[in-house]
């Protein structure tokens, strides 16, 4: 029942979008129906270029992101625990994370040329700030008691961090990947835009460009759904990796 | 064992003299502990232990009572390993205490039970920590015992957050249990339970105390579970906490809560902590 309720508003808009331009209330060439949208998907999936887009897409996408958490949640626990290099990396970290990671592409585009490494090099720096922090105040967080009774119980440091504070400070790193996820979403799309030759951001600007409108649609449509599946699945992987996660939620 | 001579001292003075008539060596051996907070050259050091001696022999049940804050638990602190004396020294079993060490196991207040185990691997953490390795044959038999030992056959499989706040106390007492330890360390253990909890709790630590004979050390705040419980109560002062008397229970369990004996071992308490009961 919640389900069907969740699902009304999605279909209603579809619905009188539809409606709206199919009886001219507005400009078709611009705001094209749903049905001609999906239609245009169906003939994407069909030719294979949806697929060949979203593979080069999410392959730049799982490349940088991979990086990132590799990197990151040693560098955000690290942070966390020795005041040192909490020191020496968090005025960095505060100072780098606002600067939007478009306004460095074009750097990265220098450095790393037209190809995918420009790409993934943004998606690693933009996915790393979400995590590093997240691991921080996650690993930040833990109660000490949890740590004073486990070395009460004779757990030697390596145990204590691999069973407690790991453990502990899960569901926020998980947070922060999933976080990351979105970004790396945003990040791509645009990156594509510039000096691409294959993946949805270039996809839509390409079809932009030859007044394929119902196309850059399709590309939109493409990427929501695309973000709105991951994200579904991360709560099934979270809810299988953290049956617990409830008590810390609440 | 209530017949015994008394086995605690607070007087420096007769120390010798009790150690010398008693063999063994006292399980927890606390002599004059003082602890200050502060660093050195500050003006005033906060001075939370003043000059603590305690003793524990083997298998003895001591309730430590005071006000709140006046570093009770700072006491229990130092037991356990987790901070070190100004000065003064406190033993166990003849060695220094300077680290935590699962011979003397805490029991803290809000349940710090592990939320990502089940009360299962919560009970068979220290087990399978690698100090306590080949300790038993058979872990999962250990645990299930206690389980039965404290009551929670049925619930292996539940998270803590699952489980109510007596039964998280009876899993983090099974856990403390499973690295059989000479010693527990509670720091009071049931002071977040209601009223009747506390009750069956009390009930069932004297229960599981007599099965297992551990050396108990029981922080609280509550005259009538300190009564009920103890072999002797050590009654604290305010800060800087001292000892201003330890009384002895001379009362034969079971014991009833409403013995004369135990109302007026109570008011006796109370008259020491300065409260009218």
């Amino acid at each position: 029942m919640r389900r069907l309720r969740q699902l009304m508003s999605p279909i209603a808009i579809l619905l009188i979008w539809e409606a709206c331009s199919r009886w001219g209330l507005v400009d078709r060439l611009l705001l094209p129906p749903p049905s001609q949208i999906f239609i245009d998907i169906g003939q994407l999936l069909v030719s294979g270029e949806l697929l060949q887009a979203l593979w080069a897409s999410s392959r730049r996408i799982l490349i940088g992101f991979s990086i990132a958490v590799v990197f990151s949640v040693p560098i955000g626990a690290l942070m966390a625990r020795s005041s040192l290099i909490e020191d020496l990396l968090h005025p960095l970290v505060e100072l780098i994370r606002p600067i939007s990671p478009l306004a460095i592409y074009p750097l990265a585009l220098l450095w790393f040329g037209l190809g995918d490494g420009s790409k993934i090099f943004l998606i690693a720096l933009s996915c790393s700030f979400p995590i590093v922090l997240n691991t921080y105040a996650g690993v930040k967080s833990i109660d000490v008691a949890l740590v004073r009774a486990s070395m009460s119980l004779g757990a030697t440091p390596v145990e204590i961090f691999r069973r407690i504070i790991l453990p502990g400070s899960l569901p926020h790193i998980f947070t922060g990947v999933r976080i990351a996820w979105g970004i790396a979403l945003i990040v791509i799309i645009a990156t594509e835009m510039v000096g691409a030759i294959a993946g949805i951001g270039h996809m839509i600007l390409d079809a932009q460009q030859t007044f394929e409108v119902a196309r850059v649609y399709s590309g939109i449509f493409v990427i929501g759904a695309l973000g709105f599946l991951t994200d579904f699945g991360f709560r099934a992987l979270r809810r299988r990796i953290m049956p617990w996660y409830k008590e810390l939620s609440s | 064992m209530l017949t015994k001579a008394p086995a605690i001292s607070g007087d420096a003075a007769n120390f010798e003299d009790v150690r010398a008539a008693r063999a063994p060596v006292p399980t927890i051996d606390v002599r004059d502990v003082s602890l200050e907070y502060g660093a050195v050259g500050q003006r005033a050091a906060h001075r939370i232990l003043d000059r603590i001696s305690l003793q524990a022999e083997a298998g003895s049940f001591h309730c430590i009572i005071g006000p709140s804050g006046c570093g009770k638990s700072t006491l229990l602190s130092i037991l356990a390993g987790y901070v070190r004396p100004t000065t003064g020294e406190a033993k166990m079993g003849g060695e220094p205490i300077t680290a935590p060490a699962p011979n003397r196991v805490m029991v803290f207040q809000n349940p710090t039970l592990f939320p990502w185990f089940t009360v299962r691997q919560n009970i068979a953490f220290g087990l399978t920590l690698k100090a306590h390795k080949g300790k038993v044959d058979d872990v999962q038999q250990t645990v299930d015992r206690l389980q039965d030992l404290v009551g929670l056959a049925g619930f292996e499989n539940h998270y803590p957050h699952e489980l109510s706040g007596g039964m998280r106390q009876r899993a983090e007492i099974a856990r403390a249990l499973a690295v059989d330890p000479e010693v527990l360390l509670m720091d009071e253990p049931f002071g977040a339970l209601d009223a009747l909890t506390r009750i069956t709790m009390q009930q069932e630590m004297l229960r599981i105390w007599e099965e297992t004979r551990k050396t108990i050390l029981f922080v609280t705040h509550d005259i009538a579970e300190a009564v009920f419980l103890a072999d002797r109560v050590v009654v604290m002062s305010q800060r800087p906490a001292t000892i201003k008397k330890v009384v002895t229970i001379d009362v034969k369990r079971p014991r009833r809560r409403d013995a004369p004996r135990i109302a007026h071992l109570s008011s006796t308490v109370a008259d020491l902590l300065d409260l009218t009961i």
